[in-house]
């Protein structure tokens, strides 16, 4: 039986099964005859950022980000209905490492069918667990696209994975949800040669380096080595949410069996403390370097399973929308300071708050802790982690105009997102944006590192 | 459509004063219990004018059921692409508050939203969330000031005024009601300043399976000199809609 159901989840036929019962349905001349119901449409934006201050000579002052994507949606029936899309994403930044391709992909691909009591979905899908917004604790089912760290937003930032999700309606108010993942898929991230990236421009700074010529060698060879988990039944994923309404209280329980979609990382060439390079900088850093120790000079990207619990809550209390979720998470892998992979469990939790006045002006705050167990000293984390995210915006022109500030605020290490924005959205289907990105704090803080990459920006989207 | 579906503010207005037989407050209970049909499926077309003739248009679905003491209505968004498949669900609760939901795509999930604020825009129409929910006519005082004859229809002139117990965001409501139809042809409404700042007026009526419907109407922000037209393209009464429709499973569908 297991052998089986380790054959079931090759990837290969997983995905056959999907294209073939796509496919018989198709010759379902009945499914056919109500094809009428097709809808195209879509959507493409481009983007244009360029550095607010020169930071250092390395830097990418200009950043040019296009996305097209192309989605057909139709029913072939009452209980039966499609989805796939198409996207084209495509980043330019002035760098001679930079990979211009356009990638177009699959991007979404599924089917749903309907029936009284169930609905079943098979295919590429995101899957949106929790209620808060940007910052969601329990949301853990699809891998997010972090090459831009968090300056798009959480539902921008998802990757569709290949699912089969049950849902089960008891009655009205109760829903039973089950997902099952076949394959694994990480976070996508930028190691090298970018602002955003991991080492951003590491490389390149050791190019002109005053390190011995073998030292360089060694460095500027050294590659990412990801040991993602190998595609069989043991390393599926899966998870269980029972979701319902009690009096005015939208709650929700799950369990997620995953592994962690960001990698934690390992190298001979992670030596000595993180606060070296956070106080001293690159130079000081490869300065102390043991070279003799140095037996792979490649950095190893490790993932871990993890079991997350996690609980839900969204209601109204007089003119405020009040949510919540916690999640508890078991096994989460954190580089120490000293360069060591520690496990611990977390408890993370978010209370928000939103209110919509009757001139349209509107307020969203949420706080969130993190509450790191068994603590010791790790890169970015505190053993309580507070922070506080907001939107505020103003709807004016009855929406042609609405300025609009984001912030997410470190209260534990006292750094900072900012995203002030203007939007318009003077004719349908057209919506332009402007706006800045603003980081600032320590280098050994998470908004910190990316002091380097505040940018003024200037977003067109045409939908379709 | 008939006028509750559009503006059931139309079941606002009604009075205490009489003429021949008729109160007001019986007017009033007329238009409130009119007969609509138990549901309706409505396809519309909501255009949005500004002072500079600029106009926006939206297509949506609009549904309702009646269930006695709860009243459920869905509204999905078809049109333009940028707000397509945004859907709204209203639970109108008798004894408390609603319960409303709203699923953006782009979040992927349906959301809670407040109920409480009636006074605010509808998709930045000139419809106000109060200018579509049946208010009850006990909420406020109805005055028949006179009958007179409006765009050929012979109406009754009433005039609503809230209680002071009775939360609304006007101060008072001039409505031409059309005697036998009991649907409002006109509506004049007036903040609590006692400024005219609306104007709600119905260009089409017709009987559709024997329900009376405003199958064109306006609202006129006269303040703003801002206007909505409402035209509605094809409504069935009493098709047995299923109840699931009226579910937070539906949206997202």
């Amino acid at each position: 039986m297991r052998c089986l159901l380790s054959v079931i989840c090759q990837d290969k036929l997983f995905k056959t099964i999907f294209f073939l019962c796509l496919l018989l349905l198709k010759f379902d001349t009945q499914a056919m005859a109500s094809f009428s119901d097709l809808e195209l449409n879509g959507y493409v934006w481009t983007k244009f950022s360029t550095d607010m201050n020169k930071d250092n000579e390395y830097e990418d002052l200009y950043e040019w980000r296009d996305e097209f994507r192309l989605r057909a949606k139709g029913n072939l029936s009452e209980c039966f209905d499609f989805l796939v899309s198409l996207d084209m994403d495509y980043i330019w930044y002035k760098n001679e490492d930079a990979d211009e391709e356009i990638d177009p992909h699959l991007f979404e691909a599924y089917f749903t069918t309907h029936f009284s009591k169930f609905d079943f979905r098979l295919g590429k899908q995101i899957v949106r667990w929790g209620k808060t917004d940007e910052v969601s604790p329990v949301d853990n089912v699809n891998p997010q696209d972090m090459r831009e760290f968090i300056v798009r937003n959480l539902e921008g930032r998802k990757i569709p994975i290949w699912m089969a999700k049950l849902d089960f309606y008891p009655n009205d108010n109760w829903e039973i949800e089950g997902i099952f993942i076949p394959f694994f898929k990480d976070d996508q991230i930028d190691f090298w040669g970018r602002d955003w990236a991991l080492f951003n421009h590491t490389k390149r700074a050791i190019k002109q380096s005053v390190l011995p010529p073998s030292a360089k060698t060694l460095l500027l060879n050294s590659s990412v080595i990801y040991h993602k988990p190998s595609k069989n039944f043991k390393n599926t994923e899966w998870g269980l949410r029972v979701a319902g309404t009690v009096n005015k209280y939208d709650v929700a329980f799950s369990y997620l069996y995953t592994w962690s979609d960001m990698p934690v990382l390992k190298s001979d060439l992670f030596q000595n403390d993180f606060s070296l390079y956070a106080q001293s900088g690159l130079n000081t850093y490869l300065t102390h370097l043991n070279w003799n120790s140095i037996a792979d000079p490649n950095i190893h990207a490790l993932f871990y399973r993890t079991h997350i619990w996690g609980v839900e809550m969204e209601t109204t209390w007089g003119d405020f929308g009040v949510r919540g979720e916690l999640a508890y998470t078991k096994g989460t892998r954190f580089m120490n300071t000293n360069f060591r992979i520690s496990k611990h469990d977390t408890l993370f939790y978010v209370l928000g708050v939103d209110y919509l006045s009757a001139n349209n002006f509107y307020l969203n705050l949420q706080f969130s802790q993190q509450i790191i167990f068994n603590y010791c000293p790790i890169i970015f984390f505190k053993h309580i982690n507070n922070g506080l995210h907001g939107r505020l915006s103003q709807d004016l022109l009855r929406g042609k105009f609405v300025p609009e500030l984001e912030f997410y605020w470190n209260l534990s290490d006292r750094s900072y997102y900012l995203n002030p924005e203007l939007k318009i959205h003077f004719v349908d289907n057209w919506i332009l944006k402007t706006g800045l990105n603003i980081f600032e704090g320590n280098r050994d803080t998470l908004f910190g590192n990316f002091d380097n990459c505040d940018q003024i920006y200037f977003y067109v989207e045409y939908d379709f | 459509m008939k006028g509750r579906l559009i503006f059931p503010i139309v079941c606002l207005l009604f009075f205490v004063s009489y003429s021949w037989a008729i109160t007001g407050l019986e007017i009033a209970q007329k238009v409130y219990s009119r007969n609509d049909g138990r549901d309706f499926y409505v396809q519309m077309q909501m255009t949005l004018i500004d002072k500079h003739g600029q106009q926006r248009i939206r297509t949506m679905v609009m549904a309702e059921k009646d269930y006695g003491s709860l009243r459920k209505v869905f509204i999905r968004f078809l049109s333009p692409a940028d707000i397509k498949d945004t859907t709204f669900l209203a639970w109108e609760n008798k004894d408390r508050e609603d319960d409303q939901f709203l699923y953006l795509p782009a979040l992927r999930r349906v959301r809670r939203i407040v109920s409480s604020k009636k006074d605010n825009s509808f998709v930045n129409s000139d419809f106000t969330y109060e200018d579509m929910e049946r208010r009850k006519p006990q909420k406020d005082v109805h005055t028949l000031l006179r009958e007179e004859r409006y765009q050929g229809w012979d109406c009754w002139v009433l005039q609503s005024i809230p209680k002071k117990n009775s939360h609304s965001q006007y101060g008072k409501i001039i409505s031409w009601i059309v005697k036998g139809i009991y649907i409002p042809v006109r509506m004049d409404l007036y903040n609590r300043k006692g400024e005219l700042i609306k104007q709600f007026l119905v260009h089409k009526l017709k009987c559709i399976q024997g329900i009376w419907t405003a199958t064109d109407t306006e609202m006129i922000n006269l303040k703003e000199h801002h206007r909505t037209r409402l035209v509605v393209k094809d409504i069935k009464y009493n098709l047995g809609l299923s109840d699931e429709m009226f579910t937070k499973r539906y949206m997202s569908r």
